[in-house]
């Protein structure tokens, strides 16, 4: 009889082969697709509004601009390396609270109209009130959006009456954006000041150029300022359409009848300003924060910013236009193509929460966005049933197996080739778990998962003054990670607490050795700073407590609150205080 | 192929030395790609008449510099994903790159000139220093293919005598250290013969004549001049810094933007682009006009 499993016979080696092969090119194919599933994500939504705007798909951009939304959060707690938005708003904000920038900040943040948002404000709250307890040195609009923020966060009633009186005195006093904000600060108080709402109407009302615009001076009008002076008008606006809301101050039937009219002389210049592509433009170049005040004063006049029709220049709206501004980072741009800017992004943000409200959106979890846990991402559980680990593992298990049964039924089963087999096997099963990769997202929500032991609180920050600026990639303070609060497991090495943080924070860590606890390692580079970078002696040290321990980071166990600093130093740490050398 | 013999062995190796030097040392991707194509080029022309090989073992090489040099170099801001809690990026990938490119170029040129410099043509470059030098290189250079054939020769006398069994790794050993003494002793021998007869045959006591006439050509001095020239301007732009390339943590080629230089750094590329292809484009614009003159008959 022909032998059937022949495996010298060419066919039979073909088709092995080709089973083989196609198992490997499944698992390699399986793996990339997730990787680029996971990386493609930002790309999606980026990429995908035109569509969404044609299938008038509310629902997508809601989602789409809460995605927006986390990402600049993100941007903004990476770029004060801070946790999460609480400690944003904690550490970072309250500590220059009456800053225009931040201001707007948190104007987007408490303008949510879910209530129950996660933040306790007392903190900066605190700040901010005390801020205006001197307001030497601050602009007459900053101190006005300032009371306005205080307002919002239920605290007006704590400023002193006469420091009220004062900021009433001075709407309209010091050009048109002290009108704009001082309507808005009025419009917010019980009904006990008509006569200075009038004025403020009317001041405003006068600035209004002959084309429907306002401008900051002369007489050509500008995007920003007219958005704004609409969004300060829109209360009484809304009352002539009847959708004010409840406890709008009540003004004269000819006041109302003049906002109206110049509300819409505002919108026709608005309208007539924008450009094709539904972006405006400012002082000659298009600004993303001249969309975002738009947007602003489209919502606040309850017109809808996505199907408003005079604001959709061949099928773009000015929310189109605003996604364009996002950079990859999170942060949006002053200009097209321009990078990340903190002015820029705050008005984008006011503008998406105001969309994202419009929208109906109440979802409190969208600013739970910290550096550590990107929970915008959802990909497949590492570890799970479909591990491209327990793919590859079981192909190899089948291909011995198919093997196995080939030399069993052709009679060519010797010692020899059972165990050779059988090493191969472990060899093979045993790279496979003992490598791991890993996609971005999946590193950084990958942390030590060791809950048993009691968790301590080290503080971590890493430093590099003595190089600082040097290069471009090194920071211009010498500050790699500023001072960090971390919870790690007790019994966790200096250098897994450095590793964690280069996780947490994506900072970039090179080293050599082992990376389990008691083992000898070697931190080479930091941030792209490696040792010999400025000269033979320079390298990374690091100090518990200010002191130079002297063994290795992998055996130094600090405990509880305290102080680990990671130093570049170029002296052998002669020059960052350690008096000897280790 | 015929061209290039014609050349003189000054020429050759002048040629072929000044288009590797600079890709030993400059870490430029546009002048190791030009380095690799040229070498490529070169050495398809110089072995066409044989059967035509994928160089498998290059291309092996080749692809494990990078990956080693991924695995191994964890720098660079492009992280591509993780192994091991390691990142594996891009500008390790395009650094391992250029330097698995710039092994293989040089190991090309190296090859390049190994076929080139026959025994005669090394006798003509350095028999007029050192005429025992040139002997020893003569010999050294055919001892490890001469060796190796010994080997073969003597391996299958063995088996065909049945000495030594092969059933065993002991055995396989030991039969192989018994072929490599014999050969090692063979190989002593023959040393030692050809220096004798060389010095029964009177070498080394006068002047001596080649069996082949190699003489400086126009075309010869012509490439030599072109050769001077174009290294120089090399040298110059590597020297300005138009060519420095930086890898970490960004990759840049700060060259480029010392838009001062510019003309400095293409002058730099264009010599080196020439100066790489000018062997193997003499080789195919001989034949082209040798075609067009058999035509024109």
């Amino acid at each position: 009889m022909r032998k059937l499993w022949n495996p010298k016979e060419k066919k039979i080696r073909y088709s092995v082969s080709l089973i083989l092969s196609v198992c490997m090119v499944w698992t390699v194919f399986l793996f990339c697709g997730r990787e680029c599933f996971a990386a493609g994500q930002r790309q999606e939504w980026e990429g995908s509004f035109d569509a969404a705007w044609q299938e008038q798909d509310r629902e997508g951009i809601l989602n789409e601009t809460e995605q927006a939304i986390k990402a600049l959060l993100l941007w903004q707690c990476e770029k004060y390396s801070v946790a999460d938005t609480r400690q944003l708003l904690d550490d970072i904000y309250a500590a220059d609270a009456a800053n225009g920038v931040t201001l707007s900040y948190v104007i987007g943040i408490c303008g949510d109209p879910c209530a129950e948002s996660p933040y306790d404000f007392s903190e900066y709250r605190q700040a901010l009130h005390e801020a205006l307890q001197d307001t030497s040195g601050m602009s007459v609009a900053t101190i006005q959006k300032a009371a306005i923020v205080l307002e919002q966060l239920g605290m007006s009633a704590s400023l002193p009456q006469e420091q009220m009186d004062d900021l009433y005195r001075t709407i309209g006093q010091e050009g048109i954006m002290t009108d704009i904000y001082g309507l808005m600060l009025l419009s917010g108080y019980p009904p006990t000041r008509d006569a200075i709402l009038q004025q403020a109407i009317a001041s405003l009302l006068d600035r209004q150029l002959a084309d429907g615009g306002f401008a900051v001076s002369g007489t050509d009008a500008d995007v920003d300022v007219t958005a704004m002076a609409l969004r300060a008008l829109a209360p009484w606006y809304r009352q002539t359409e009847g959708t004010g809301k409840q406890g709008t101050v009540e003004i004269p039937e000819e006041y109302l009848a003049a906002v109206r009219k110049s509300v819409e002389r505002g919108l026709d210049f608005l309208s007539g300003v924008q450009l094709e592509d539904g972006s405006f433009e400012s002082y000659g170049s298009r600004t993303s924060e001249s969309t975002s005040q738009v947007i602003l004063a489209l919502v606040a006049l309850g017109l809808d910013p996505l199907s408003a029709d005079d604001f959709i220049k061949n099928g773009n709206s000015p929310y189109d236009d605003l996604m364009h501004y996002q950079c990859s980072d999170g942060g949006f741009a002053h200009t097209p193509g321009a990078a990340s800017n903190d002015m820029a992004t705050s008005q984008a943000f006011c503008a998406l929460m105001a969309i994202r409200k419009n929208l109906g959106g109440a979802n409190p979890g969208v600013y739970e966005v910290s550096a550590g846990s990107a929970q915008d991402t959802k990909t497949a559980e590492p570890g799970g049933i479909w591990d491209y680990r327990v793919i590859l593992s079981a192909g190899m298990v089948i291909a011995a197996l198919l093997y196995l049964i080939i030399c069993i039924r052709g009679k060519r089963m010797t010692k020899k080739r059972l165990i050779s087999l059988i090493c191969i096997l472990a060899a093979g099963i045993s790279v496979v778990w003992l490598i791991r990769i890993q996609t971005r997202e999946e590193y950084r929500n990958s942390g030590i998962s060791d809950e048993q032991t009691e968790n301590i609180t080290v503080a971590i920050q890493i430093r590099c003054d003595t190089v600082a600026g040097r290069k471009a990639y090194i920071p211009q303070d010498g500050v790699i990670l500023a001072r960090t609060q971390m919870e790690v497991p007790d019994g966790t090495s200096v250098f897994e607490v450095l590793q964690e943080a280069c996780r947490l924070y994506d900072i970039q860590l090179e080293y050599e050795g082992g990376s389990g606890y008691g083992s000898f390692v070697y931190v080479e580079g930091i941030n792209y700073l490696y040792e010999y970078d400025f000269g033979d002696l320079s390298g990374w040290m690091y100090q518990v407590d200010g002191e130079f321990p002297s063994v290795g980071s992998g055996e130094y166990r600090p405990a509880d609150q305290q102080e680990i600093v990671w130093v570049y130093t170029q002296e052998l740490g002669k020059d960052v205080g350690a008096d000897e050398i280790h | 192929m015929r061209y290039i013999e014609r050349l003189h062995p000054v020429t050759i190796a002048l040629t072929i030395l000044c288009a590797a030097f600079p890709a030993m040392f400059c870490m430029n991707p546009v002048l190791q790609i030009i380095s690799g194509v040229g070498a490529m080029l070169l050495y398809i022309l110089l072995r066409k008449k044989e059967k035509p090989k994928l160089p498998l073992g290059i291309l092996v090489f080749f692809l494990l510099v990078i990956v080693l040099q991924m695995l191994f170099h964890h720098n660079g801001r492009t992280v591509l994903f993780y192994v091991n809690q390691n990142r594996i990026t891009l500008e390790a990938l395009i650094y391992g790159s250029v330097t698995a490119l710039m092994l293989v170029s040089v190991l090309l040129w190296c090859k390049n000139l190994s076929i080139l410099m026959t025994s005669d043509r090394m006798y003509c470059l350095i028999g007029r220093f050192s005429q025992k030098m040139a002997l020893i290189f003569s010999m050294t250079l055919q001892f490890v293919p001469r060796f190796r054939r010994q080997m073969q020769k003597i391996r299958a006398q063995q088996r065909l005598l049945g000495l030594y069994g092969e059933k065993t790794l002991f055995d396989k050993v030991r039969a192989e250290s018994y072929v490599f003494l014999a050969t090692v002793t063979w190989a002593f021998e023959h040393s030692m013969d050809t220096a004798d007869s060389m010095q029964a045959r009177g070498y080394g006591t006068g002047k001596r004549t080649r069996y082949t006439d190699y003489r400086m050509r126009p075309a010869d001095w012509l490439l030599v001049l072109m050769m001077v020239v174009l290294f120089a301007l090399i040298m110059l732009s590597y020297a300005e810094g138009t060519m420095s390339v930086e890898y970490y943590p960004d990759f840049k080629m700060c060259g480029v933007g010392a838009a001062s230089e510019k003309y400095v750094l293409f002058a730099g590329y264009g010599a080196y682009l020439i100066q790489s292809l000018l062997l193997p484009g003499y080789v195919l614009i001989k034949t082209a006009m040798e075609s067009g003159r058999r035509k024109r008959k």
